[in-house]
C-alpha cells in the first residue's frame, strides 16, 4: 500500500439552501411525520422529534453565525 | 400510506445522491454508492437471517429487503455527514483525511437523534416489526440507539482509512468491495448478538 497526500479539492460555491439540501429533507420528514400523526392518529410525538429538531436548529444557528462572521477555515 | 413513504424515501435518497455528486463530484458518488451497497447488503442479511426485526409487506424491493430499508441508510448517514460538516467546519474528503474524534461523536449524536425520529413513527404506522420483547424507551428500541450510530461511524472510519491508503479508481474499488460487505454482515450479526447477550 502506498501513502500519499493530496490537497483538499475545491468545492463548488453553492447557494446555502442547496448546500443544506439533505438537512432540509430531514426537516421535511419531521414536518410530514408530525402532520400524518396529527391527522391520522391524533397524536404528536414531539418528545421523539425533539433531538433532531434541536440538532437542525444548531446547524441553522452555526450557519447564520458563519455567514455573518466568516471563518478562515470554513468554506 | 406505506407506498407514499416508500416513494418519498426513494425520492429523497435520489436527491441526496445528486447532492453528493453536485457538492463533492466523483468522490461524492464513490461515497454515496458505497452507502447504497452497504444498506442494501445489510438489510438483506437482516431479512434472510431473520435478525433484529421483520419487515412489513412493501411494494418496492431491493432483493429480500424492502427498498426503503436499503436506501434509508445512505440518506441518513449522508445527512449526518452534512450536518457535522456544517456545525464543526471539518470537511469530509477521500484522500489524506484523518477524521477527528469530535467528528465521529457528532455523527453518532445525529444518528441517535434520527433513530428517535424514525422508530416511533415507523412503529405508529406499523412499518417496523422488532422482535417480541425488544426493550424500548419512549417508543425507541434501545438497540437502535446503538445500531444507527455504530454503522455510520464504522463506515465513515473505514472509508477514511481506505481513502488514506489507496488511490482512487481500481485500488479504492477493491478496498470497498471487501470492506462494505464485511461491514454489512458484521454489523447485522454483531448487533443481533449484542441484543441477545444484553437481553435488549
Amino acid at each position: 500500500m502506498e501513502m500519499f497526500v493530496e490537497p483538499p479539492p475545491q468545492r463548488p460555491a453553492l447557494p446555502v439552501w442547496l448546500r443544506l439540501l439533505p438537512l432540509l429533507l430531514i426537516a421535511v420528514l419531521v414536518a410530514l411525520g408530525s402532520a400524518v400523526e396529527a391527522i391520522r392518529f391524533g397524536a404528536l410525538l414531539w418528545s421523539s422529534k425533539l433531538p433532531i429538531v434541536l440538532l437542525l436548529a444548531w446547524a441553522a444557528v452555526r450557519i447564520t453565525v458563519w455567514r455573518r462572521y466568516p471563518r478562515n477555515s470554513a468554506s | 400510506m406505506h407506498f407514499f413513504f416508500e416513494l418519498l424515501t426513494v425520492a429523497f435518497t435520489a436527491l441526496t445522491g445528486w447532492h453528493a455528486w453536485r457538492l463533492r463530484g466523483g468522490d461524492g458518488l464513490w461515497l454515496f454508492s458505497s452507502l447504497l451497497v452497504l444498506g442494501t447488503l445489510r438489510e438483506n442479511f437482516v431479512a434472510l437471517a431473520q435478525w433484529l426485526y421483520g419487515f412489513a409487506p412493501l411494494r418496492l424491493r431491493a432483493g429480500a429487503a424492502p427498498m426503503i430499508a436499503a436506501v434509508v441508510w445512505a440518506f441518513s448517514i449522508y445527512a449526518a455527514l452534512c450536518w457535522v460538516e456544517e456545525v464543526s467546519g471539518e470537511q469530509w474528503r477521500v484522500a489524506g483525511w484523518r477524521p477527528t474524534w469530535r467528528f465521529f461523536v457528532l455523527v453518532a449524536i445525529f444518528m441517535m437523534a434520527l433513530a428517535c425520529l424514525y422508530e416511533p413513527f415507523l412503529a405508529l404506522i406499523r412499518m417496523a416489526r422488532w422482535e417480541e420483547g425488544t426493550w424500548k424507551m419512549g417508543g425507541v428500541p434501545v438497540i437502535a440507539l446503538v445500531g444507527y450510530p455504530s454503522l455510520a461511524v464504522a463506515f465513515l472510519a473505514a472509508f477514511a482509512a481506505l481513502g488514506r491508503r489507496l488511490r482512487r479508481g481500481g485500488p479504492l474499488l477493491a478496498g470497498l468491495a471487501v470492506m462494505v460487505p464485511l461491514l454489512a454482515f458484521a454489523h447485522a450479526w454483531g448487533l443481533q448478538a449484542l441484543k441477545r447477550a444484553l437481553g435488549w
